[in-house]
């Protein structure tokens, strides 16, 4: 999710019908400037550099799932219709190769391996998700992430990524995953709503999103990627 | 020297045809580089970018309507982008945003976009 909002414009977007390495660009119907999703900002026009704005507070889930824990949600309407079961994707999803054939020139993981990729001190970097599974611990750049996905989540699922603030570190006591303040404030991964319970302030989410490493690794050459 | 080995009719049988692609090519190339003040639909000349259909093929939604999760008719089972903000939940269905791929509206006074 973004804000539309950019400096002092608000930016309409829309499919530009192209791709950057295989990633979605838009274009914005204000200056009709080019905008890449896995660059995280404009990359050609009169908006060129201004960067796109995360916000916080999604996540992919099954329908199920999101109404139990937001049952007044609102519903996206199409023309009276909600859902539509058929996904024109899904060969794609299952598939070893990348869209067109397009493949990684760095050959440090498969083609097709899921990560999380995200931005942080001016460094790219991208995290395999087979490494996170059952959560885990990560330091980059000094700072403090926790990352999960279970091993029989669905690609379509969002990995949990935050970062702890205020000092605090995430440590595993028993199959539970905790975030400690050095004052002793704590807070604890609960498994079944992917969040931290009790001092929820000691955490907060990483802009970045799961993508395949060809399509990360073409648009961010010097990516770091982190195995442990 | 006259042309008249096997070797020389050869050449000159690749090369007339060759000359003549070229020049419709450069002909062709002239026409469609005349800058008419338009947006360039060939996408920007950026490494990797690739335009692959219209702009506008894939028709993003614009202050789409939203209806309550009692009346969606939407299974369990379903994968969805959920989103809340400002106390507010909403819930995009992903195969519908597969078909528009950029959803445009507002909470409140915020603007927001759904991208898938």
């Amino acid at each position: 999710m973004y804000g539309r909002s950019v400096g002092e414009q608000i930016f309409t977007w829309e499919p530009s019908g192209g791709l950057l390495n295989a990633g979605l660009v838009l274009r914005d119907r204000e200056t009709d400037s080019w905008w890449s999703i896995i660059s995280n900002e404009s990359i050609w026009g009169e908006a060129e550099g201004m960067a796109l704005r995360h916000l916080p507070g999604s996540e992919k889930a099954t329908f199920g799932e999101w109404r139990a824990k937001h049952p007044e949600t609102k519903v996206l309407s199409v023309d009276g219709v909600e859902h539509l079961s058929e996904s024109p994707f899904d060969r794609y999803f299952d598939s070893a190769t990348g869209y067109r054939d397009l493949s990684a020139t760095d050959r440090r993981l498969k083609d097709k391996d899921l990560l999380f990729g995200f931005h942080l001190g001016g460094r790219a970097h991208a995290i395999p998700q087979a490494r996170f599974r059952g959560g885990r611990r990560f330091e980059v750049d000094g700072r403090e992430l926790f990352l999960y996905r279970k091993s029989r989540d669905s690609s379509y699922r969002s990995s949990t990524a935050v970062e702890a603030v205020s000092g605090a570190r995430f440590r595993k006591r028993g199959r539970s995953w905790q975030v400690v303040a050095e004052d002793g404030r704590m807070a604890t991964f609960d498994r079944r709503s992917r969040r931290f319970r009790g001092a929820t302030e000691l955490v907060r989410p990483i802009d970045g999103f799961d993508t395949f490493w060809y399509i990360w690794s073409l648009t961010n050459p010097e990516t770091e990627v982190h195995r442990r | 020297m006259k042309l008249t080995t096997p070797m020389k009719q050869t050449s000159l049988l690749v090369l007339i045809p060759t000359l003549i692609i070229a020049l419709a090519a450069y002909a062709a190339f002239a026409v469609l580089a005349q800058d008419d003040g338009a947006p360039s639909e060939e996408g920007p000349p950026i490494d990797g970018y690739q335009q692959l259909m219209e702009r506008g093929a894939i028709p993003a939604l614009v202050d789409p309507d939203f209806v309550s999760a009692e009346e969606a008719e939407i299974p369990d089972d379903a994968w969805v982008l959920g989103f809340v903000f400002g106390g507010e939940a909403y819930a995009y269905d992903l195969n519908i945003l597969n078909h528009h791929e950029v959803v445009n509206h507002r909470i409140g006074d915020t603007p927001v976009a759904a991208v898938w």
